[in-house]
């Protein structure tokens, strides 16, 4: 069992990767509004 | 609260968790009592995730927090998605591959039996405390502002939560929170909608945002490097961080959550999810606060939010002071709404300047009053600003809505509960109990014991909740006790998983002396609290290897 865990974390860590890039752009993004919120609004 | 919402109220309470018992009848392994069956999926662990942290405190206490300080504790949540990511590419895997029930059975595997033990120990006094201010934050605000006798509403809540807990185990819990979350989100988003359109024939919402943004509410990233601030994007970006690394990676309460289900697909998935909603959920949890306070600034406010407090003044004799001091609060009122809707009509840096000072006149009216409660001894036991979301929910929204309301914070109580005291039942009997018997026994008898756990949890929780007599807000009580003990548990994981060379006494004793030293810090400083994370965390990871190389280097090697 942990063998074929083994191997299917070796197969879709590319995928995980991109998953990971997305949420960390998305993360940049979040904070980037809510400084422009910040600037705009006070 | 009238008839019809005490219906939707009870209805929503008892519905969910007696579906839950309905769908979870039967199962008696020990692998599906701890960690759930195949059938939870990744968006009900990433709902079930959201539900265990946010707890009734965020729902009942935030939009206060904003009403009185702004929405600057967003950043607190700053280090969260970037903490998500570690453990969804080096935790999960890890107990995933293991196969372990709890976290600290793979302290265990790779230490020893007494740094396993440790880190439970650190755990499990860290969430029976925090499972009973969970119970008792909602239980001292609902019975003081809806008359409800505050040991009966502990009982009530805490003991339905222990029977299905104990009944139905993790999958009852996942399950159960899916659908609370359900309807704590559907009932912020109620109070939202209210709010905005109870502002409409006063304010527009982009003028309602101009008048919060001036009258600082709506800071949301400080960048001070301060750190006596509480609230700043570092302290939130990395004591954050170690907060959420050490809440997400090594906190029994969420790893179960996330490794229910057992796939390590439906584990990332759901902590992704969290990473990608945590931050906005928060924002507009905040901003619902930051638009109560706009809404109070054109319906008249109480002067006190907390009236049960306020009430026991005046029967102590201070009603003539408080008399002449809601006078003097009706009439800067008036004024500042005055001020305000001319603000509205033609905005003006004359018209703001008025406003503000206004509004200073307002917040020394509200000093001058807490002043004369303490004086009377009329203890407000909890935080002024917990009791406006609920005096809003209560006097500002549509009957049945109100009940939908109060039922979102029960909700939220007995999710946050359920998932502490399944992790408190858990830990005990994999990390405390099965070590120390010298017997092997059946899956079943773990089953019972598991149970039994749970349930003892369950009453020191509720043990905890009747004598609590909180000196903080709600929303800083639970988040320091975190911080206080966290630190040392992630320290425990880092080096486990990167210091190959360290071993289990080196480890132990470093994170004991760490424990210690966050403790002296915390009674003799005052550096913000989430810092403690960090230091605790920092002190372990140095230590251990120090005392590896200079103690124990000479000690024969254990078997894992």
């Amino acid at each position: 069992m942990s063998e074929r865990l083994e191997e299917q974390l070796q197969d879709e860590e590319p995928r995980w990767s991109r998953a990971y890039g997305f949420v960390l752009a998305f993360f940049a993004l979040e904070i980037l509004l809510l400084y422009l919120f910040t600037v705009r609004f006070s | 609260m009238s008839r019809i919402d005490y219906l939707v109220l009870f209805a929503t309470v008892l519905a969910i968790p007696l579906y839950g018992l309905w769908r979870t009848r039967g199962h008696e392994s020990l692998g599906h009592y701890l960690k759930g069956d195949k059938t939870i999926r990744w968006g009900t662990i990433g709902l079930s995730v959201l539900a265990t942290q946010a707890g009734p405190i965020t729902f009942l206490s935030m939009p206060g927090q904003a009403y009185e300080s702004g929405i600057g504790f967003i950043q607190n949540y700053f280090g969260q998605p970037l903490a998500l990511l570690v453990v969804c590419a080096v935790f999960v895997p890890i107990y995933q591959k293991l196969k372990v029930f709890t976290a600290y059975q793979y302290l265990g595997q790779r230490f020893d039996r007494k740094t396993q033990m440790l880190g439970a120990f650190l755990f499990l006094v860290q969430r029976g405390l925090a499972a009973g201010i969970t119970i008792y934050a909602p239980a001292i605000i609902l019975s003081a502002i809806l008359g409800w006798q505050l040991n009966l509403t502990i009982c009530l809540a805490g003991g339905f939560v222990i029977i299905y807990t104990v009944v139905g185990g993790t999958t009852i819990v996942s399950l159960t929170q899916r659908y609370q979350m359900m309807v704590i989100l559907a009932g912020m988003a109620v109070a939202f909608g209210v709010v905005i359109y109870r502002l409409s024939p006063d304010i527009s919402f982009g003028h309602a945002l101009v008048v919060a943004g001036k009258l600082d509410k709506l800071q949301a990233v400080d960048f001070s490097p301060d750190p006596h601030k509480r609230y700043t994007f570092w302290s939130g970006a990395i004591g954050g961080f170690f907060l959420a690394l050490s809440y997400f990676g090594a906190d029994q309460s969420q790893v179960q959550r996330y490794l229910a289900g057992n796939s390590l697909r439906s584990s990332r998935l759901g902590l992704l999810f969290n990473s990608v909603v945590k931050v906005p959920m928060q924002f507009f949890i905040l901003l619902l606060g930051a638009m109560i306070f706009i809404f109070y600034q054109f319906e008249k406010p109480p002067v006190f939010f907390n009236r049960p407090a306020y009430e026991r003044a005046i029967e102590h004799g201070a009603g003539p002071q408080l008399k002449d001091l809601a006078t003097k609060a009706d009439q800067v009122f008036e004024q500042k709404r005055e001020a305000l809707s001319a603000y509205a009509a033609a905005p003006s840096p004359e018209n703001m300047q008025s406003i503000r000072a206004l509004e200073a006149q307002t917040q020394a009216v509200r000093t001058e009053t807490k002043q004369v409660l303490n004086q009377n001894g009329a203890d407000p036991r909890s935080k002024e600003s917990d009791y406006v979301f609920i005096t809003f929910i209560l006097h500002e929204l549509p009957r049945g809505v109100v009940g939908l309301l109060v039922a979102v914070i029960l909700c939220a109580t007995m999710s946050a509960t359920a998932a502490a005291l399944n992790a408190l039942g858990s830990t005990t009997v994999v990390d405390i109990y099965r070590p120390l018997r010298s017997s092997i026994a059946s899956d079943h008898h773990y089953v019972v014991a598991a149970r039994l756990f749970t349930a003892a949890w369950g009453l020191v929780a509720i043990g905890v909740a009747s004598f609590a007599n909180l000196v903080e807000n709600l929303i800083e009580a639970g988040n320091i006790l975190g911080s206080v003990f966290y630190g040392s548990i992630l320290g425990l994981f880092l080096v486990a998983f990167f210091i190959r060379k360290v071993r289990g006494s080196a480890v132990f004793f470093a994170a004991l002396i760490a424990q210690a030293m966050v403790f002296i810090l915390f009674f003799t400083t005052g550096i913000g609290y989430l810092w403690y994370n960090a230091i605790g965390c920092g002190a372990v990871v140095i230590l251990a290897p120090v005392l590896e190389r200079l103690i124990f280097r000479a000690e024969p090697m254990e078997a894992a």
